[in-house]
Formats: C-alpha cells, structure tokens, sequence
C-alpha cells in the first residue's frame, strides 16, 4: 500500500477531470457525482489524455474518438476501445485525495 | 449446414456487427467474410499513424485478434463474395463455397474512384486498404517529392502525412478552397495556413492538370503551362460506393448517390438482407438521399441492424461527427455543414498549439454544426446543444473564461424547466 496525496478535493468540480503526475505514472484524476476516481491518463485506443475528455455518469470518454471508459472498473465501455484502462483504489483523507499506487 | 448470419465486408462496419449481435446475446453462427487479408482494421488510421509508421496494424484492429474464437465468430479473409441468392437465402463464394443464411449484410465499404487514362506504374498510388498504405510507405521511403490530387479528407491528411515524413508535397485541388464541401470559409482557410506553414504547396482552382507518368518521374502541367515535377502522384479524388453484390441480387439502389437503399433499420429492398456502412444511402432530413462516409456511420448503422437481426430493432439517430488529424491537430466536426449560421471563435486559431472551437449558429442561437481544434471533450460537451436544439446567448460560449461544461449544464437545466 503506498498512498500518495495527489490533489485536493476541491480542485475538481463535478464532472472534472485533471492529471496529475506520481513518480513516473501519469494519472487522471476525476469527480463524478460525489466520488473520485484515478485512472491511467492514456487512452488505451490511441494516444490521447483521459483528463481532456467528457465525464459523465460515472464514466470518461476520451477526446479523441470518444471511447467510453468506466471510470470505477476502467472497462472499456464502447467502440474503439477494446482494452480497459487502469484503475487506481483512491480516498478522501480530510480534504485531501490520496491515491493508491 | 447451419443457418448463420452472414456479414460481406469485414471491415469497421462488419466487424461491428459481429460484435453488437453477441452482446446483444444473439447465439447463432456467425460468419464475417472479407476479401482482405487482414483482420477487420480500422480505416481511419491508414492514412495517418500507419502510412508514418508510428503504429502497426495491430495496433488498430476493431477488435483484438482472439475475438472472434472467443465469441464464434467464424472469419473467412482472402475470400470474394461472387453472388447472393437472395430468393435461397444462400451467399456465393469465390472458392465455390456456399453459405446459408438466416441474415446477410452487405458492409461492402467502397471503391477508390480512379482517374481515367493513367497508365498503371508504381509512381501513380490510391489509397483505400492496408496494403495500399504499405505500398506507398515503402514509396516514400524512397522519394523526395509528390503531388497529392484532391484537397479532401484524405488527400490532406496524405499530404500532411509526407509532409512529416520529410517528402516536398505539392495538392492540386479543383475546388477553390480546401475541404469546401464540409467546412466553412475560416476553417478552409485557416487550414491552408497552416498547410503553407509546412511548406505544402496548395494549387487551389486547378482543373483537370495534364497529368504525364514517365518512367523516372510524375510530370505535371497546368493551365498557366507551369510545369511540377514529382517523384510520386498519389490520387484522393473520393470513393463509390461498392454495390455490386447487393445490385446483382437486385437491392434497390439510390438513383441520387449510387448506395444501396436501406430504411431505418437498415433493411434493403430484399427481405433478409441489411446492407451499413459506406455502400449505403440512407434517408436524411426532408425525404433526401444521404451517403454518409465515416466511421461513426458505418458503427451506428452496423449497431443499428445488428439489433434488428437479433430481433430487437431500435430506432437510433445520432448527430453527425467526424475526425480528421491533420497538420499536426485534431479536428473534429458536429453538425452538418451549412451555409445559413454565422460563426463565432472560442479561443485562438493562430496559437502555435492551436486549441480552440468555432460555432455556427441560425440566428435563433441554435448551433447546427461546431469544429474542435485539439478540443474534443469540448466538442463533445456542446453535442446536447445539437440533439436538443437548445438555443444559447453564443457569445458566451465564447468566453475562454467560463467553463463550457457548466455553461452547457445551465442551459440544459434552463431548457428542463417549465416556463411559469
């Protein structure tokens, strides 16, 4: 278990998304409803960051080519993705948002 | 033998079709022929990251390779379609085979149109599969410089594509602005900018160039009797539809576009046969004929008949959208193009990272068509506008300040609730 704080709750509204970079691993960080999700930052369907893309529902779609991913299981929801995204465990300590890398 | 579901045309929109029936839980055979050798790839991708060499075809197949095992879904590639008999419900092979089906569907694609009266050589390329691109990397690995004819989607991105590759690129183009018939004014122009900024020649307003394919090089001359010399002519003068099959077994055939007429569930004119994709002609806004030629089309129609084959027919439309990368940005359109909205910028067309969204509007504020530079979560945010026809202050839209998804959540909330 490493948790590492990556931002503050309050730098994402709802249905925002930023990234942010841990180490070497660069993640996307996004609110949907009340929770918080970290991701990968690259869609698995091209080259294309996550944190640019249209959150909704609990999902993100990618900029690009508007590949649906499931922001809770990293599922790749629709064409054309196909392989899913990496999901990361995250929680709220106080105000804070760790991230479990 | 089994009856399965037949689909002609493994590529984007066969492929689709495949995949929607088995998630759809549709348990019968399923039989994908295609007359590539390939896996169902993604055509988009051919003229950009596969022409550059930056990925391989792996990279981009519309779904992985273990799919079709791992879902039954028998693949026959290398293998020609030569009939349908529609009346038996039997498909032809070019092997001698024949296939018995329940459903066929036609995802035929298209034919590169080609330019009469060119001798065949290797200097002269078109592009429409795989090996086409393999054949033209390989091409300009070994060349300084070649003319590009057609300022369309394609002949852009091929442009900008030698262009990266370090090739002198020269466009001829009969219309008197590039991509005309799907961008307005600015957008064409601010494209051509930046085209000349990588040192692409644009020839706009040439029609019918004399065209010489000599042995050590491509020889051109225009009106103005200048002269271009090149080592290479790649032509990207559009697509017709490839009916062929679906004409022999007698589906009705748009008199307007040359597709094969399909209604809202992408039925033809012959029962048990559904036809997606860019062989089709659909019925548009006011009774019109419509072929639409992109990827969105060809995954919407296949999802489209894939669920009125399993028996649950939908009744889907979507606003149309469209990608193109090129000179080294992503641009995306929403909308259809028209000549009746005034435009209005957010953001910085002359940026050196360009990231900016430009909005037509009808003077009611209804946006019918928006193009994202390097903006598609933008993009993609303003598309309830569209589906909803919900009218907005566009000015506003235009404020780098404000955030456009809040914007749009105001104006959709605004929209929802009752006017005392």
């Amino acid at each position: 278990m490493a948790w590492m704080k990556v931002a503050s709750c309050d730098e994402l509204a709802d249905d925002e998304a930023k990234s942010v970079d841990v180490g070497e691993l660069k993640l996307a960080l996004f609110r949907s409803g009340s929770n918080f999700y970290a991701t990968d930052a690259v869609c698995t369907h091209q080259y294309a960051l996550l944190s640019e893309g249209y959150v909704e529902d609990g999902c993100v779609e990618c900029p690009l080519h508007q590949a649906r991913f499931n922001l809770r299981t990293g599922e790749a929801m629709c064409a054309p993705a196909t392989k899913p995204i990496r999901v990361y465990p995250i929680k709220v300590d106080g105000g804070d948002l760790l991230v479990d890398v | 033998m089994e009856e399965a579901v037949v689909i002609i045309g493994a590529g984007q929109g066969g492929a689709t079709v495949a995949a929607t029936l088995r998630q759809l839980g549709f348990g019968q055979p399923i039989v994908l022929v295609g007359a590539e050798a390939e896996l169902p790839y993604e055509r988009p991708s051919l003229s950009k990251d596969i022409l550059s060499g930056v990925r391989s075809l792996e990279d981009v197949l519309v779904q992985p390779a273990h799919f079709y095992d791992e879902h039954s879904v028998e693949v026959l590639l290398g293998t020609t379609v030569v009939g349908i008999d529609a009346k038996n419900r039997v498909v032809l092979l070019d092997n001698g085979d024949k296939l018995r089906y329940s459903a066929c569907v036609l995802a035929t694609g298209g034919r590169v149109r080609q330019l009469q009266g060119l001798a065949p050589s290797p200097r002269v390329h078109y592009m429409r599969t795989t090996a086409d691109t393999q054949r033209l990397r390989a091409a300009f690995a070994e060349s300084k410089s070649v003319v590009v004819l057609g300022a369309g989607f394609l002949g852009m991105e091929l442009a900008s594509t030698a262009s990266s590759l370090g090739l002198e690129v020269t466009v001829l183009e009969a219309a008197p602005r590039v991509l005309q018939r799907s961008l307005p004014p600015l957008m064409s122009q601010w494209l051509e900018r930046r085209a000349a900024a990588s040192n692409i020649r644009l020839l706009m307003n040439t029609h019918k160039p004399q065209i010489d394919v000599l042995d050590d090089r491509i020889q051109i001359t225009l009106a103005s009797r200048e002269q271009i010399i090149a080592d290479l002519l790649v032509v990207a003068v559009g697509q017709e539809p490839e009916t062929t099959i679906g004409k022999a077994a007698g589906a009705a055939i748009s008199a307007t576009n040359g597709g094969i007429l399909v209604n809202a569930q992408c039925a033809t004119s012959i029962e048990g046969l559904y036809a997606v994709g860019d062989c089709t002609s659909q019925v548009g806004a006011n009774g019109a004929h419509v072929r639409l030629e992109s990827w969105q089309n060809a995954v919407e129609q296949a999802k489209v008949a894939a669920a009125a084959i399993a028996g649950s027919p939908q009744f889907a439309c979507w606003t149309p959208w469209f990608w193109t990368d090129q000179l080294g940005c992503n641009v995306q359109l929403l909308g259809n193009p028209s000549e009746e909205v005034t435009w209005f910028v957010r953001g910085d067309p002359d940026a050196d990272s360009p990231r900016f969204v430009i909005f037509g509007a009808d003077s009611y504020g209804n946006l019918k068509q928006v193009i994202a530079v390097n903006s598609g979560g933008e993009l993609r945010t303003l598309r309830p506008l569209l589906e909803q026809s919900i009218a907005c202050d566009v000015r506003a839209l235009c404020d780098t300040n404000t955030s456009l998804r809040q914007l749009v959540k105001n104006l959709q909330s605004e929209a929802s609730t009752p006017t005392p």
